[in-house]
């Protein structure tokens, strides 16, 4: 078995939130905006991604105080059309038994727009209420994306976990 | 497609409640659906939700509304962004594929 394939079968996550937006940029720029920390400190929360570009590779969201918040590894890079990698939320010790995802992003060209695609995929049947965390971020999170690119600045978000997502974790119901 | 249908409830600026249906089914209770409009501040923007239900999986008009609200509130958002709308969207809007 080859050395430099993740141990695992992406066939078997079930995609279970889509976000679907279109940008007014090029798949280039939205490429970068989704692989470069200087984008993603302005729309992420502040966060810095940090990704070694092959399959396999490491990924991860470093909070602005350092922290790895999201950590996983490459499934896919084909620059600038597709980005797959495992998605671990590590901070917040309520957050911790969340089970880890895929998060897929598909980019294409649609006429002068770009259609980006967000999958958030798991292996397990997940409760809605652990769902809603990426229910509810996802959209915001891409929503200052697209504001970014489109006027040069990003929204001004500030986050946080849903009430029924935390609940959940904290009755472990997962 | 021509879209018709009448208000069910209206809250300005917070909620709107349509039926939907095409122009030619506006007479026939089953192939029209809801579309709920909920606006709310949240995160220190404007948080807008399109509910789109009282559908008929599979139908024509599920497929398209699909492929069609990402695109249009998409759109949406450039307008009040940047002052216009996105090309794609200020014809008659057709399938991306």
């Amino acid at each position: 078995m080859p050395q430099n394939k993740p141990s695992f079968d992406a066939g078997k996550f079930k995609p279970n939130t889509v976000y679907v937006t279109y940008v007014a940029a090029t798949p280039a720029q939205v490429w970068d905006a989704l692989t470069r920390a200087d984008f993603t400190r302005q729309y992420f929360s502040g966060q810095a991604v940090e990704v070694e570009p092959k399959v396999g590779g490491s990924f991860m969201l470093r909070m602005p105080d350092g922290r790895p918040n999201i950590t996983g590894t490459v499934v896919e890079w084909s620059p600038p059309r597709r980005f797959s990698c495992t998605w671990k939320v590590n901070l917040g010790p309520d957050m911790k038994p969340l089970p880890d995802c895929l998060v897929t992003y598909d980019i294409e060209q649609v006429g002068e727009a770009v259609r980006l695609t967000m999958t958030e995929a798991h292996q397990w049947d997940i409760p809605d209420a652990l769902l809603s965390g990426g229910r509810s971020g996802w959209p915001a999170i891409l929503s200052s994306l697209k504001s970014l690119l489109e006027t040069g600045k990003p929204l001004s978000i500030k986050m946080e976990p849903p009430k029924e997502m935390l609940e959940a974790l904290k009755a472990g119901r997962w | 497609m021509s879209i018709s249908g009448a208000v069910i409830e209206s809250d300005p600026p917070r909620r709107l409640v349509l039926t939907w249906a095409r122009g030619d089914d506006a007479a026939n209770p089953n192939a029209t659906s809801r579309v709920t409009f909920d606006i709310e501040r949240a995160f220190g923007a404007v948080r807008l939700t399109v509910t789109h239900d009282e559908l008929e999986a599979g139908s024509d008009m599920h497929k398209g509304i699909s492929a069609g609200w990402p695109a249009v509130l998409s759109s949406l958002k450039t307008l009040l962004e940047t002052g216009q709308s996105m090309p794609m969207t200020r014809q008659r809007w057709k399938r991306a594929d």
